[in-house]
């Protein structure tokens, strides 16, 4: 399977974690990643959407007003390149969700902190991560795997 | 959509520790579920506690977090928190981040009691 792409636009809800990581682990299997690399790719992507969600139940309880539907959804794009694999998850509406920044470097700052742990494992599972905050309001994070060559 | 969860299912308790069996998933949806399960045990006085993680088919940090607590909960009242056979997917992603040599994990019955019996520590 290359170059294909998967989209998933669902509500900003913690219900809906499980459905995102059955559909990546899904995609990575078809890349050919190792169990070891899919466990990786799967926690990874999870802890970002995770952040998000986080981020949003808490300017739900701050809003005073209701907040529209579309403000609060989450979408996940997956694209299956010839090596590597390719995901950004958006949120749309809730602000910076500028958790990815708030990471520990290490398991001992952890430790010592208490909290920080998944971006921690999203910068040591991936190969690649970079946030984007676009001009409208909302958080881009992306992430690459590259598959393993075997020279 | 069908309602993913986690479920917990506590055995009898032994003199020696209280079981607890997790399948499912532990993540930011179901720690909170999770948290209230324990805190029910606790209630009970349970000072030595066993998690059997091989039927928990994946964990986040949350659910990391969550076991981190509990954890320094249990070794204040001077018992302590094992896992118990995880299985090999959630045992690599605790072991991959060093979590392996925090808490205490036990592959089989052996190591579990060598862990949680008073007498033998």
């Amino acid at each position: 399977m290359r170059n294909a792409r998967v989209e998933v636009d669902c509500p900003c809800s913690k219900e809906v974690l499980s459905l995102i990581r059955s559909v990546v682990t899904a995609v990575s299997r078809e890349m050919g990643f190792s169990d070891e690399e899919i466990a990786k790719i799967e926690m990874s992507v999870d802890e970002a959407c995770s952040n998000v969600v986080g981020h949003a139940y808490r300017i739900r309880k701050r809003e005073t007003s209701a907040v529209s539907q579309t403000q609060v959804r989450i979408k996940l794009g997956i694209t299956a390149a010839r090596d590597h694999l390719h995901i950004t998850i958006s949120d749309f509406g809730v602000g910076n969700a500028k958790g990815v920044h708030d990471g520990v470097q290490s398991l001992e700052e952890y430790l010592r902190r208490g909290h920080g742990l998944g971006t921690y494992i999203i910068k040591r599972f991936m190969d690649k991560v970079e946030v984007f905050y676009p001009q409208e309001s909302g958080t881009v994070v992306s992430m690459i795997k590259y598959l393993p060559r075997y020279d | 959509m069908k309602s993913f969860d986690l479920h917990v299912k506590v055995e009898a308790t032994e003199k020696e520790y209280s079981m607890i069996e997790l399948s499912g998933f532990l993540d930011a949806h179901t720690v909170n579920s999770f948290e209230t399960h324990i805190e029910e045990v606790l209630k009970g006085g349970v000072t030595r506690l066993a998690i059997d993680l091989n039927d928990l088919s994946y964990i986040s940090s949350a659910g990391i977090g969550a076991l981190m607590t509990l954890t320094h909960h249990l070794r204040k009242k001077q018992g302590d928190l094992v896992l118990f056979r995880p299985n090999q997917k959630v045992f690599k992603i605790l072991d991959l981040l060093g979590f392996t040599k925090i808490f205490n994990v036990a592959l089989n019955e052996q190591e579990l009691k060598s862990y949680l019996n008073p007498h033998t520590r």
